[in-house]
């Protein structure tokens, strides 16, 4: 985590105003706004809102008024807007739950302006995802490509649904991208919680689950620094410390396969913004043996490698099939690749991956 | 005319901030920002006072001429109506003791932006003027 990007969470989180409000002067002293990185912009209404309860007058006060006044408006509509598809799931009785900004924004943010929400994410049981496609399309959702449609659901973990005001919904299958194999979603169903999102009754993860998904979905590269995570997992500690279960956590860990990611995220919540999160789960994650396999997986995740796309869907894969031999796994790959590619044939998988990295390179 | 209304909930939300109340109606879609005195007023006819109420008790002794607040106060409820932004409401239980404002009667202004499609294209940090979004840059 670089400098800037610290002091900008210290400012926001830290419980000694003083504190808080050196690190804002220090990181306004730091920092363009003109040329901001889109991460730290993300967090620009939460400091906002920290910085008017205790500063008179700040550096960028305006500025920062004005883009929190913006997501204000922008997740009210959303909310608003999103609350006609959750009736019509609830009336068609679907079994959802509703991950990531919606689920924080329904029971982590009381203040709707400071977490900004891109999409609505949902999960649905396997069994309704095509009851739910045709409740979506019939409700002005279309498929941003209609050909993910036909991907194997074994393969990917959600597909992106537009309506005609641009909004977005990700409807999830799999809660995380990287955990795609039979069964890794079942818990996600016993550990849920009520909550409210715009006036509509729906299902959360419960606090435990919360907070291991945001850590899990946080440490991942993104185009925009995703610094945002910690916020997330420091609301979720401090409004629901109590009810944190430890050992489910340490659990979830262990059958995602997602310790070496975990390990991390822990050490940066605890080491450096003081997280109350118990010594036990520290001498326990210790103990959890760290496969090659995800330790390159989370690398290649939180980085920019070459060949980045064609590397994650081989330990993907491979995480997946952990258990299995190399020649077995070597032998199942061009299936996968196939279905999670959506290709005709195999003859298309090579032409697909020199495409791939032809297209990483473009980006780079 | 001595109004008692109520936020057009859950149509309309509120977000009180540094001197002024950002109202929002989720059904419109339009945004407006109220200036001091247009908040204090919300805020009273939320809490269950009418606007003759709020005209005397919360801006008595300001020093402004009592007809002319009435006809002010009752003037920005009627708007508030015709926006949709807060309702007639027969409820008389909330009202609490509203203290005398201390301070100047400024007249309440309610700023209004009914364009939010364009006003949602407007970078927040380069396109707006030093009042911050939603306040375009000439």
């Amino acid at each position: 985590m670089k400098t800037d990007e610290k002091l900008l969470l210290q400012a926001i989180l830290d419980h000694d105003d003083q504190v808080s409000k050196a690190c804002f002067e220090r990181w306004a002293e730091m920092t363009d706004l003109d040329n901001i990185e889109g991460g730290s912009y993300r967090l620009i209404p939460a400091l906002y809102r920290r910085m008017s309860r205790i500063n008179g007058n700040f550096t960028y006060q305006n500025r920062m008024k004005g883009i929190y006044r913006y997501f204000l408006y922008r997740n009210s509509m959303t909310l608003h807007k999103t609350k006609e598809i959750l009736l019509v799931l609830n009336e068609n009785q679907i079994p959802y739950v509703v991950l990531k900004g919606g689920a924080l924004l329904a029971s982590y943010y009381e203040d709707k302006g400071i977490r900004p929400m891109n999409d609505l994410d949902i999960l649905v049981d396997e069994a309704f995802i095509s009851r739910t496609i045709e409740l979506l399309r019939s409700s002005g959702w279309q498929p941003q490509d209609e050909e993910s449609l036909s991907v194997n659901h074994h393969a990917g973990h959600a597909i992106t649904f537009l309506n005609a005001d641009g909004m977005e919904l990700d409807l999830h299958w799999h809660v995380i991208y990287q955990c795609c194999w039979d069964g890794a979603d079942s818990s996600y169903w016993t550990h849920t919680e009520k909550a409210s999102l715009a006036g509509v009754d729906i299902s959360i993860l419960n606090p435990t689950l919360q907070l291991f998904h945001t850590c899990a979905h946080g440490l991942r590269w993104n185009e925009l620094s995703s610094i945002r995570w910690v916020a997330d997992a420091m609301s979720i500690i401090e409004k629901r410390e109590r009810d944190i279960d430890w050992t489910v956590f340490l659990q979830e860990t262990r059958s995602k396969k997602l310790t070496y990611t975990i390990k991390k995220a822990v050490d940066i919540l605890r080491n450096d913004f003081g997280a109350q999160i118990p010594d036990s789960l520290l001498v326990e994650l210790d103990k959890i043996p760290v496969s090659d396999i995800e330790r390159r997986l989370h690398d290649v995740l939180s980085g920019t490698s070459k060949y980045k796309y064609v590397k994650i869907r081989w330990y993907i894969y491979s995480l997946g099939m952990i258990d299995k031999s190399l020649i077995k796994r070597i032998i199942g790959l061009p299936s996968y690749l196939q279905a999670v590619w959506n290709l005709k044939s195999r003859k298309e998988i090579l032409p697909a991956i020199i495409t791939k990295v032809k297209a990483k390179k473009a980006i780079q | 005319m001595n109004l008692r209304l109520r936020p057009n909930e859950p149509n309309v939300i509120s977000e009180p901030m540094e001197g002024e109340l950002v109202v929002i109606n989720l059904e419109t879609g339009c945004y407006y920002s109220l200036n001091e005195s247009a908040a204090t007023i919300w805020q009273q006819l939320a809490a269950g006072l009418t606007s003759a109420e709020i005209a005397k008790q919360v801006f008595d002794g300001t020093g402004y001429n009592p007809e002319d607040l009435f006809c002010k106060v009752d003037s920005f409820c009627q708007y508030l109506m015709d926006e949709q932004l807060m309702v007639a409401s027969n409820e008389d239980s909330n009202k609490v003791a509203a203290p005398p404002l201390g301070l100047s009667f400024i007249k309440p202004i309610i700023e209004k932006f009914a364009d939010m499609q364009d006003m949602l294209l407007l970078d927040p940090i380069h396109e707006v003027n030093d009042k911050g979004w939603p306040n375009e840059a000439k």
